[in-house]
């Protein structure tokens, strides 16, 4: 416990997660709704609880609200008391310029102030982006073990994903050897996850000298690269279930993940902490399944009533499926309507959506990419943005986008097709 | 400080009818409708009726009840001008008193009354289900000019005889009060929710502890003040009231919330305290591929993977692929095994059944020592017991809490029967 204590943790919570498009236009990444009960943050939270970590700063930048609502004092994860606390770090203006982070280096550059108040032995560099139980303490523990002046948590993903990690190679003994950002063409296919123990006096003068010179932002581009060779570099090896979820269908497939204790992802066993409290989701009553329902391989929060069909599904609190109704390979948030006799399959609904009497959504030809966004969305999934109107009859069909807060009753037509966006 | 209504909720009563579900709590304590205790409701009434200044009377067994009010803070009752308070008895200057009856609980926390100086007391009991706004009832209190207002319900006349009930005047004052009176004249039920002015309430009191023999608000010191002449009003409640007297009402009321005329929990929205023993928050319920679940209240945490017919299930209940539970309650943390089967019982927190055991079912038949409170058939297990595998529970059998594995070497409980710890 004594090394966790001693270890500051700077968490990032800024990640503008824009190819998860709707979902996160009006809230940061971190923020956006997760589990069934969760919003992703909880997992990083969660671990730094179980770790034994009591100081946090939580660096935000990008449409905090929701996520500062959500974190509120940080009791939820322990974290208030004498020597716990968790404090919520924005961009602020500085002596000479307003900056804006520019990047996950920067951001913590600019909170030097914060952590000379600790003056910590280590400081854990986290982001708040990603689906995983993981050990902190464990690493640290690590780290200190090998006299590192940073380790970094890695884990091995298929070649063809290399491009979206920085990589890294290792000697026998776990020291880093090389490191290269996000490029074609990787040498190795162990994949930095984002997560640093840094000695807190070299993390000083390693950012001092890069982002205190305005010569880079970035801790995987411009600072750790510099330091092979010089300082001594660890790779910490992570084998369980961690996911990205930075894309639609990666949101989708890890949510239908928690399905299955089998995928790796088991969120009783991990103990996910979450703020139920939070718009008072604490108090609602317990799921009600009705007489004719039928229920399979579901997750389903409290406040729900099924009267229809669930199956393959994730459902948040407070979700009516009317009867005869049929939910398919869905993520419906809180509070969100399924209509009588209605159907909706692969589909992701945000909060407070309304699928009126016999509309149907996201049935359609999945090769129909999204107009709008093709990068996005071509992977045969609707996503109905919150409090978004589908009208009684009216059809939805495969990789649409409906706009938050749009209302199709408004719509000429009677069906939006494949591929279509609704705009406000 | 001062509060125009202080509530005073009535928490400390173990209810012996209930058996083992209160062998180690008060029944305001006992586990209803997946995830709230009776308190819940009581306190949900004050909370949305506005009353800011609460005391709780507790007396048997209070831990777990302490452990579930917290600070208040799940009923919003933290801040500058609001509070709940447990009022514990406590050694007076003479000697240690219990609370011998209501009117004495009460009498003896006046002192926690009066520092409010309040107008009104409001006197509930913690240990009904009912969804109820306190404001008409206060305001027609007002406009009546009352010195005491009793909330009654109107019960079918046969049944009248197990409660209080009260003769009305045209104008709702009360002519007439008898407690559980053979042949009673009214079929308007006492709820034992009372508003009193709160001087004439200290003054009444004080009388009762000079005069007095069972300190009981409903036998003693009602009946004096309607004989008396006091401002003694009826104010009566429609909709849902259950009290659950014995283990069949408790089975009743259980199953009561998947009738179709079920209370709309979400519309009273009955706050409770849903992390007073969580280490870590349930997660949204698990069902599995090829569970089957129909007309069952399930709450967040459980993993439902066999047949869940017409039950309620509390938080973190394991239901194993190829386990069979029907037309039964399960508390917090029961797990039933592979193949077992669980029928018409009402199991206590972290009850385990084996594979392939088999609870309840056939037919109904009464629990030999306590006919009067279980002639059901309904199979009723204490809390932690552990049922091995392969074990036959029949019908109407109690079970004390805590019992091992060890003591069911028979592999057979007869229906009726009681376990002892």
């Amino acid at each position: 416990m004594r090394a966790a204590r001693d270890t500051l943790v700077m968490l990032l919570a800024g990640g503008v997660g824009s190819r998860l498009n709707i979902l996160a236009s009006r809230r940061a990444k971190p923020a956006v709704p997760f589990g069934g009960a969760y919003r992703i943050i909880d997992f990083a939270l969660s671990n730094v609880m179980h770790s034994g970590l009591v100081r946090v700063g939580l660096l935000t930048q990008y449409k905090p609200f929701s996520l500062m609502d959500h974190v509120g004092a940080g009791e939820s994860w322990d974290l208030v008391g004498r020597e716990r606390g968790i404090k919520v770090l924005p961009p602020h203006t500085g002596e000479k310029e307003s900056d804006w982070y520019k990047g996950t280096a920067d951001a913590v550059f600019q909170n030097l102030w914060f952590m000379e108040d600790y003056q910590p032995d280590k400081v854990l560099i986290l982001s708040g982006d990603h689906i995983y139980r993981m050990d902190y303490e464990a690493m640290i523990a690590a780290h200190e073990a090998r006299g590192a002046d940073l380790t970094i948590a890695g884990m091995t993903v298929p070649w063809e994903d290399t491009h979206r990690f920085g990589v890294m190679v290792c000697d026998e003994a776990g020291e880093i050897t090389a490191f290269e950002e996000k490029r074609p063409g990787a040498t190795s296919n162990l994949a930095s996850m984002g997560i640093y123990v840094f000695d807190y006096r070299v993390l000083v003068e390693e950012l001092s000298a890069i982002v205190g010179t305005r010569r880079g932002f970035d801790f995987g581009k411009d600072v750790i690269p510099g330091m092979v060779g010089r300082r001594a570099l660890h790779c910490f090896r992570f084998d369980g279930y961690w996911r990205d979820v930075g894309t639609i269908e990666s949101y989708l497939d890890a949510n239908r993940d928690c399905l299955d204790a089998a995928s790796g992802l088991n969120l009783a066993s991990w103990r996910v902490c979450t703020n139920a409290d939070e718009i008072g989701r604490g108090d609602r009553p317990p799921i009600s399944v009705a007489r004719r329902a039928k229920v399979a391989n579901a997750l389903i929060a409290r406040g729900c009533r099924i009267e229809g069909e669930v199956v393959s599904s994730v459902l948040f609190p407070g979700v009516h499926v009317a009867a005869g109704a049929s939910v398919h390979d869905a993520v419906v948030m809180s509070d969100s309507v399924v209509g009588p006799g209605s159907r909706v399959t692969r589909s992701i609904l945000d909060k407070q959506c309304v699928v009126g009497a016999k509309a149907i959504v996201g049935e359609g030809d999945r090769r129909v990419a999204n107009r709008v966004s093709p990068m996005h969305l071509d992977c045969g999934i609707t996503v109905l943005g919150k409090q978004a109107i589908v009208p009684a009859g009216f059809s939805v069909g495969t990789n649409c986008i409906v706009h938050p807060g749009v209302d199709l009753t408004h719509s000429p037509a009677r069906q939006l097709d494949d591929g279509e966006t609704a705009l406000p | 400080m001062g509060a125009q209504i202080v509530g005073m909720v009535l928490a400390g009563g173990r209810v012996d009818e209930l058996l083992v579900l209160t062998a180690k709590r008060p029944k305001s304590a006992v586990p209803i409708w997946g995830m709230y205790r009776f308190i819940d409701f009581a306190l949900s009434n004050m909370m949305h009726s506005g009353i800011d200044v609460v005391g709780l009377l507790s007396q048997y067994r209070p831990y777990s009840l302490n452990t579930h009010l917290a600070n208040g803070s799940p009923w919003d009752y933290v801040g500058r001008r609001r509070q709940l308070k447990v009022l514990s008895p406590y050694s007076g200057s003479a000697d240690t008193d219990w609370y011998r009856g209501t009117a004495d609980a009460i009498w003896q926390n006046l002192n926690f009354v009066d520092h409010f100086s309040p107008e009104l007391v409001l006197i509930a009991s913690g240990d009904h289900v009912s969804s109820m706004d306190y404001r008409p009832l206060v305001r027609q209190h007002r406009t009546t000019q009352a010195d005491l207002t009793i909330v009654l319900k109107r019960v079918p006349q046969e049944q009248a005889a197990q409660y209080g009930t009260a003769v009305l005047d045209g104008d709702g004052r009360v002519l007439r009060y008898e407690e559980k009176a053979p042949k009673p004249a009214s079929d308007l039920a006492s709820l034992t929710v009372y508003l009193f002015a709160a001087d004439v309430l200290a003054r009444r009191l004080e009388e009762n502890q000079r005069e007095g023999s069972a300190f009981q608000l409903y036998s003693e010191v009602l009946p004096r003040m309607v004989a008396e002449g006091d401002r003694v009003f009826g104010y009566v409640h429609e909709g849902y009231w259950q009290y659950a007297r014995t283990l069949d009402g408790y089975y009743d009321a259980s199953l009561d919330i998947l009738r179709p005329q079920a209370p709309d929990l979400a519309g009273w929205q009955v706050r409770t305290n849903v992390a007073a023993t969580a280490s870590a928050d349930p997660p949204p319920a698990l069902f599995g591929a090829d569970g089957l679940i129909v007309d069952s209240l399930v709450c967040a945490g459980c993993s439902i993977a066999g047949e869940v017919r017409s039950s309620v299930l509390s938080p973190w209940v394991t239901v194993e692929r190829g386990a069979v539970v029907r037309s039964s309650v399960l508390m917090d943390g029961c797990h039933v095994a592979a193949g077992a089967v669980v029928e018409r019982a009402i199991l206590d927190k972290q009850v385990t059944v084996g594979r392939d055991a088999r609870i309840g079912g056939g037919k109904a038949v009464a629990n030999r020592s306590h006919p009067d409170v279980l002639a059901s058939g309904a199979v009723v297990v204490g809390k932690a017991t552990r049922i091995p595998a392969g074990c036959e529970v029949g019908s109407g059998a109690v079970l004390a809490p805590d019992i091992g594995e060890a003591r069911f070497a028979g592999g057979h409980v007869a229906a009726g029967a009681t376990v002892e710890p």
